[in-house]
């Protein structure tokens, strides 16, 4: 940064001298153009530009003392699982030179910070992106489906997805269908920053290493059940959803039970619902979307015109997020039923998040399948959204789009409802 | 030892001896979320929970020799949470901005002992990376208010 017209490099050691007191210090990377120095004493103090006098002492050194890399040994007796990494909290810093929270961490540095993961498994990485979860997209869920592929088919044992918890939901249902898998494919992330003592990081990567090498085959979400660093929960890629801001409980399964639990301690899992064992599905890579899809949250009183922007728009498909059963204002039933003769895909889902929708019981629900309109069953309305996606790349034949979208294909419809 | 201590010419050897004195602010609400500022008896925990810390990196790229030494026996912490602790002290939910009251109450007490606010409050906040047992970050929030001053008391 220029300071009074002279440049200085964040981590120049400096003494400023300001109204009589000299403050010494390395400078830090600040954002309200004031000079931030770190003191000797450990504290932050923010001087103004005006009225200081800079004096430069002398340029960053080495950290005194880091911990020393993990010796990452293979051992011959240990399976072998790919870490893919995608970015997100589990594999982000603060990066004090810019001040931002980048996702920089590679494979390796995800085994130097949690060694346990060697007693698990041997590892081979990939780093496919270095995104926030919120910048992920159908083309990279694309990638992400063919490198698990790949992977796979090149003798990887199991699969961990290091991934944003944001989008972590989307991501895991897209491969739910994208990818019919031998193997487990974990999906797992953080709530809390990776660089603080108390991060759910470890516990989180070293459960999902544990499920990579059990029998539980297919995408799973393996994160925090309990805000003790107790055990995590085996969540099934098609019925998670994360349901907190922050809380390391956020993610929860939907309609139904998580698949299992692991015990941090013991690492035992003990099964809490059904799941498709290791080697009883084939491998299988069906990876085209339609992106073209559209997710629609109803609010009273919101009107219709939004299903004629897509449908302008060239969109293929709508999921909508009605109320209750799965209802919208009457008055939508004709833009509803003009944008299914256009060739426009409409599947509803509810904004009660638990619950099947039924069309059958009130007129207007009644009035929405007369006009078309699919039921999402107790599908999430985001996992309907990725699964219209997916189902729209596979056909368009419009009764095939309608067999698959009410059929269970990855686990994301239960016709039964367990109490 | 004392004949030893006596022998040293602290002035020659440059000695400064300084005096840290740790005061809790009367604010209404805590520092950094809005619970009651108020010291709870351990009999009164409604809820408990334990954590697993580990060695991390410091603001400056440093990890702190204690705290690797520390992670490594692998100590199970157990915080006590109250009716008057949340999520931000569980370390789930993010800290809320700075208390602007406790900052108005530290600016006070620095005029009173005569010291010069620094430019830039509040902004410039310390992360400091701890291994105590006082809070379930296992970090805490520290603000430099003001260097110098001197008041005879």
């Amino acid at each position: 940064m220029i300071i009074n017209g002279t440049e200085y490099e964040e981590g120049d050691r400096v003494r400023v001298l300001r109204d009589g007191v000299t403050y010494e210090g390395i400078l830090m990377p600040s954002r309200s153009g004031n000079i931030v120095l770190k003191m000797k004493n450990g504290y932050n103090v923010g001087l103004s530009q005006e009225g200081s006098t800079v004096e430069f002492i002398e340029k960053e050194k080495p950290p005194s003392f880091r911990l020393a890399p993990h010796v990452h040994i293979q051992r011959a007796d240990l399976p072998k699982v790919s870490i893919l990494s995608t970015g997100g909290t589990i594999a982000s810093r603060v990066d004090y030179r810019t001040g931002a929270v980048s996702s920089q961490f590679t494979p390796d540095d995800i085994m130097d910070s949690i060694p346990e993961l060697t007693e698990i498994a041997n590892y081979n990485g990939e780093v496919l992106s270095m995104i926030f979860s919120e910048d992920m997209d159908a083309a990279i869920w694309q990638k992400l489906a063919q490198a698990v592929y790949r992977h796979i088919n090149e003798g990887a044992q199991g699969i961990i997805i290091t991934h944003g918890t944001d989008t972590m939901q989307y991501t895991a249902a897209a491969l739910s269908f994208m990818v019919q898998s031998p193997v487990p494919v974990v999906l797992v992330g953080s709530q809390r920053s990776s660089d603080r003592p108390s991060s759910d990081n470890a516990m989180n990567a070293i459960c999902a290493a544990t499920v990579a090498v059990s029998d539980i085959s297919g995408v799973s979400v393996v994160m925090h059940g309990a805000t003790s660093d107790d055990f995590c929960y085996v969540h099934r890629g098609t019925k998670v959803r994360k349901m907190h801001t922050s809380a390391r409980t956020a993610f929860q399964s939907v309609n139904e039970a998580p698949i299992a639990r692991v015990d941090y301690g013991t690492r035992a899992i003990t099964v809490l619902d059904d799941y498709v064992k290791r080697g009883e599905k084939d491998l299988a890579l069906r990876d085209k979307m339609e992106p073209k899809c559209a997710l629609v949250k109803f609010y009273p009183g919101m009107p219709s015109d939004i299903i004629d922007y897509y449908l302008g728009k060239g969109y293929k498909g709508m999921v909508i997020e009605g109320t209750g059963l799965g209802h919208v204002n009457r008055q939508w039933i004709p833009a509803i039923q003009k944008a299914i003769a256009s060739g426009m895909t409409m599947v509803m889902t509810s904004q009660c998040i638990n619950g099947r929708v039924c069309d059958r019981v009130y007129s207007t629900g009644i009035d929405l399948i007369n006009a078309g309109v699919i039921e999402g069953q107790d599908m999430l309305a985001e996992v309907a959204l990725v699964k219209l996606m997916w189902v729209l790349g596979q056909t368009q034949d419009k009764d095939e789009v309608r067999r698959m979208m009410q059929t269970d294909i990855a686990g994301e419809i239960n016709w039964r409802s367990p109490v | 030892m004392m004949d030893y201590a006596c022998n040293i010419d602290y002035r020659a050897i440059g000695l400064k001896a300084g005096l840290e004195i740790h005061q809790q602010l009367a604010s209404r609400t805590k520092l950094f979320c809005c619970c009651p500022n108020e010291i709870r008896k351990a009999e009164d925990s409604d809820f408990e929970f334990f954590r697993y810390l580990r060695a991390r990196e410091s603001e400056m790229g440093e990890v702190d020799r204690a705290a690797a030494e520390q992670a490594m026996t692998r100590k199970k912490f157990i915080y006590k949470a109250y009716d008057t602790t949340c999520l931000i002290e569980d370390d789930e939910e993010p800290p809320m901005p700075l208390n602007p009251e406790a900052l108005d109450i530290a600016l006070k007490a620095s005029v009173l002992f005569n010291m010069r606010p620094a430019d830039g409050l509040p902004a410039h906040l310390l992360r400091r990376l701890q291994w105590l047992y006082r809070n379930a970050l296992g970090e805490s929030g520290h603000g430099h208010a003001v260097p110098g001053g001197r008041r005879r008391l």
